[in-house]
């Protein structure tokens, strides 16, 4: 009996067995689905949104990264640094390999700046002007030169992505650098060729990003985080809902109409998670047309805004709105950030006092407030601003346009609107990154800086932030701009915008979920290594 | 006068079928509602420069019979504010192109020659252009305002009407009565106005009655891209694409504005048949 049978029990334990080891792995293969808005670039040398960003931190490492809660700058690809004057020499680790196999040296280093500032796109205005030399002495060491001291160095370094030098130059296609062709663009732009803890499988950047664990990530990638995401892209409203509703999708975009993620949030197996203290939103007003290039028209503006009512319409649920009073330009926090800055105050009888010392007459003005398409808050502030700048004499149009109509009419200071509803996350955790790109005149022309400040007292003190390397006196001229800014009534500082995200409990993200854990970049919050899936 | 109408014979062909009727009876109501819109509805300021943040995003209830929208406005009433605009821009676009449209198409065909190919490559270009995209195009142009939108859209339209009559008069041209009319030594502006436009009236005027709801879904669709009817003015497409976000949560946002859209190309549409049946009777 056990003679005849014993061919089969064996037969069936290694059916079995291999059954297992075919079927266990794929089990365990855990996929994370979420989404933002289009479009999604993954050359690391143009990436600026936060669907980019997103992507940046998880395909490419940077040579530093800030400290999860807070703004130091930590160690990353370089394992330590010396900063002596304006050189900065980097120690570089001796373990880090790209997708490609390839080992990262300071050759790759140098060849990252190089494309960076050739190319002359995404975040290289964050070094222009400011790198003189960059030199490998050997394979682990880096030292960059700059032209003058500049205080938010370290931290602009969180936007350099070391790229794969011998992969890209494999690459070339023909383009209009010589003999290296488009400096890799076609080839950056559909695949990835850095040290990040995921690659990308797949990339459409209308639709979908595909991407997978890498095995061979120098810090590792623990066994708890996504095998494969799947990030998609312009997703409709109400077709994101039913997604999230249904499960299959796992993380929602924090654009979402607050109602509509109330609704989630109530539904069994979803919370919302939070990203504060990083960004800001403004009702920018375009300080070169009249009547707005006169303070008092500006600050009955920022009268005539009602801070209260706004602030109750971001609220969420009980305990999580997406808006929090502002204190001045900076989110408190950030470096230079000042919570004795007064908050705006809703008065239209203020307003009009200030009105009566304005030099224009509002009936002669016919105001123009935009709205973005398919920021719907956007467009409520609007009307509640129609309606109080009504009460005290203004004329007004409301006009919506398409993100990218907004971004051409940002272009020059007649066509900007007079009041332009602009949300800004920090780029870096440098509060520089915020200041510059939306105060500083070399940095008017695009849609951040549609206030149109020009003002050199302004940009000198912008300035003196960027030149001065101590801390503590950074932070008090940071603090002194703050309260110029708010007297000079540049903006309507209206409310700290806090990212509301619904996030299924198949997955944890610590630094939307966790008290401490935020990180203060754009995007960087989405590392999906640190993600755990349940 | 007016009255003498109903005693016709036309209006006899016409009563003949009840859902023309109905259709008629419907757009009546429709007008009505618009042109009393002030009378009428519960709230008329809400049609304008109007804001409750404490009363946002009721479900319908006795005071609010359709509910109220994001900033605490009453739906009924910009329904019904929305039916004036939406009629306007109806009207106004499609008798803009319609004229133009179907004179172009008429001469364009009858005459021949040179006429046909001038007038018809012309219309063949403007066709081959994506729709909106024209009107975008005219709209970059041209200052952004209610006028302009309507222009551009009249721009877009009137090769529709060309082509269709075009190929009519085609067919038409060689027909005895028309070669009769020329034998007898009437004019070519008579040809064209009273012997061969009105065999085509019933397919142009079924054409507009059914345009008149696709005028309407396009200019909504204008309105969402920035370059329509601006807020706070209601507008009923508007209204449906931004309740379409709010689904399923918040169903009287783009329900109600919906109906609305429905029941008036309905009534269009029902009357549109109903004129064909009153022609084809009658030629």
């Amino acid at each position: 009996m056990t003679k005849s049978y014993g061919p089969l029990v064996t037969a069936a334990t290694a059916l079995l067995l291999s059954g297992f080891t075919v079927v266990a792995p794929l089990s365990a293969q855990t996929v994370l689905r979420l989404d933002e808005h289009a479009i999604g670039e993954i050359d690391p040398a143009k990436a600026t949104d936060y669907a980019d960003s997103m992507i940046f931190y998880n395909i490419y490492d940077t040579l530093v990264i800030p400290a999860a809660g807070g703004t130091d700058i930590l160690p990353h690809l370089a394992e330590s640094w010396t900063i002596d004057g304006q050189t900065y020499t980097f120690t570089l680790r001796d373990d880090v390999q790209f997708h490609s196999g390839n080992m990262m040296d300071s050759e790759d280093v140098a060849f990252s700046i190089e494309r960076k500032m050739t190319l002359g796109q995404g975040f290289s205005s964050l070094f222009a002007g400011v790198i003189e030399s960059v030199e490998t002495p050997d394979a682990r060491t880096v030292s960059i030169t700059l032209t003058e001291p500049f205080a938010p160095f370290l931290g602009s370094l969180v936007r350099l992505a070391i790229v794969d030098q011998d992969a890209v130059l494999e690459n070339l296609a023909e383009g209009d650098y010589g003999d290296l062709g488009d400096y890799g663009q076609a080839y950056l732009s559909s695949t990835t060729a850095g040290t990040g803890a995921y690659t990308v499988s797949s990339h459409n950047p209308q639709e979908l990003t595909v991407m997978e664990k890498n095995p061979n990530y120098f810090l590792g990638v623990p066994a708890e985080a996504p095998d494969t995401v799947e990030l998609q892209y312009a997703i409709e409203p109400a077709t994101l809902r039913a997604l999230i509703t249904r499960g299959e999708l796992d993380i929602g975009d924090q654009w979402m109409a607050p109602e509509i993620k109330a609704a989630v949030s109530a539904e069994e197996g979803v919370s919302l998670g939070q990203v504060a203290g990083i960004s800001s939103f403004y009702l920018k007003l375009n300080n070169q047309r009249p009547p707005l290039d006169d303070v008092h028209c500006r600050r009955a503006f920022a009268h005539a805004y009602d801070y209260d009512a706004i602030l109750e319409q971001t609220k969420v649920t009980e305990g999580i709105a997406f808006g929090r009073r502002a204190h001045g330009p900076l989110p408190l926090g950030v470096l230079g950030s000042d919570e004795n800055i007064p908050a705006g105050q809703f008065d239209l009888d203020a307003a009009r006092a200030e009105l009566a010392k304005c030099q224009y007459d509002p009936s002669e003005y016919e105001i123009q407030l935009n709205w973005v398409a398919g920021n719907p808050i956007q467009e409520r502030i609007q009307l509640m601003m129609q309606l109080n700048l009504g009460e005290i004499g203004f004329d007004t149009t409301i006009t919506t346009t398409p993100w990218a109509m907004f971004t051409e009419l940002a272009a020059t200071a007649e066509r900007t609107p007079h009041v332009s509803p602009v949300n800004f996350i920090l780029t870096t955790p440098d509060p520089d990154s915020m200041l510059f790109t939306m105060y500083h005149s070399d940095a008017v022309g695009t849609w951040a800086s549609v206030d149109w400040v020009m003002n050199e007292e302004v940009d000198a003190m912008i300035e003196a932030g960027r030149t001065e390397t101590d801390p503590a006196t950074r932070a008090a001229i940071y603090r002194d701009l703050g309260h110029r800014l708010v007297e000079d009534q540049v903006s309507v500082f209206a409310y700290e915008l806090v990212g509301v995200f619904p996030i299924r409990d198949v997955v944890h993200v610590p630094a939307l979920q966790d008290e401490g854990r935020t990180y203060a970049v754009q995007g960087m919050n989405f590392m999906f290594r640190e993600m755990t899936m349940n | 006068m007016i009255l003498g109408i109903f005693k016709s014979r036309a209006w006899y062909r016409y009563s003949s079928e009840p859902l023309a009727v109905f259709g008629l009876g419907l757009l009546f109501v429709i007008v009505f509602l618009a042109v009393l819109a002030p009378v009428l509805t519960p709230y008329p300021n809400h049609a304008g420069r109007f804001v409750d943040f404490g009363n946002t995003s009721r479900p319908p209830s006795l005071q609010h019979w359709f509910g109220t929208d994001l900033v605490g406005r009453d739906v009924l009433t910009r329904v019904v504010y929305g039916y004036r605009i939406s009629l306007v821009i109806g009207f106004v676009v499609l008798g803009l192109a319609a004229p133009l449209g179907v004179t172009l198409g008429l001469v364009a065909g009858y005459m021949g020659g040179r006429f046909d190919t001038v007038i018809m490559r012309i219309t063949d270009v403007f066709l081959a252009i994506p729709a909106l995209v024209l009107a975008m195009a005219v709209l970059g142009v041209l200052e952004r305002t209610l006028i302009n939108g309507l222009l551009a859209l009249a721009v877009l339209w009137w090769p529709w009407y060309t082509r269709m009559v075009y190929n009519q008069t085609r067919a038409l041209r060689h027909e005895e009565f028309v070669v009769a009319a020329r034998v007898v030594g009437a004019s070519h502006l008579h040809i064209l106005f009273r012997e061969i436009l009105p065999n085509l009236l019933p397919s142009v005027l079924t054409k507009f009655t059914l345009d008149l709801g696709f005028v309407i879904l396009v200019a909504s669709a204008l309105s969402f891209l920035g370059l329509g009817v601006e807020p706070p003015t209601p507008d009923l497409g508007s209204m449906v694409a931004e309740g379409a976000t709010y689904q399923p949560d918040m169903w009287w946002l783009p329900v109600f504005p919906g109906l609305a859209i429905l029941l008036v190309v309905l009534a269009f549409n029902l009357v549109g048949d109903g004129l064909r049946s009153m022609f084809g009777e009658g030629r």
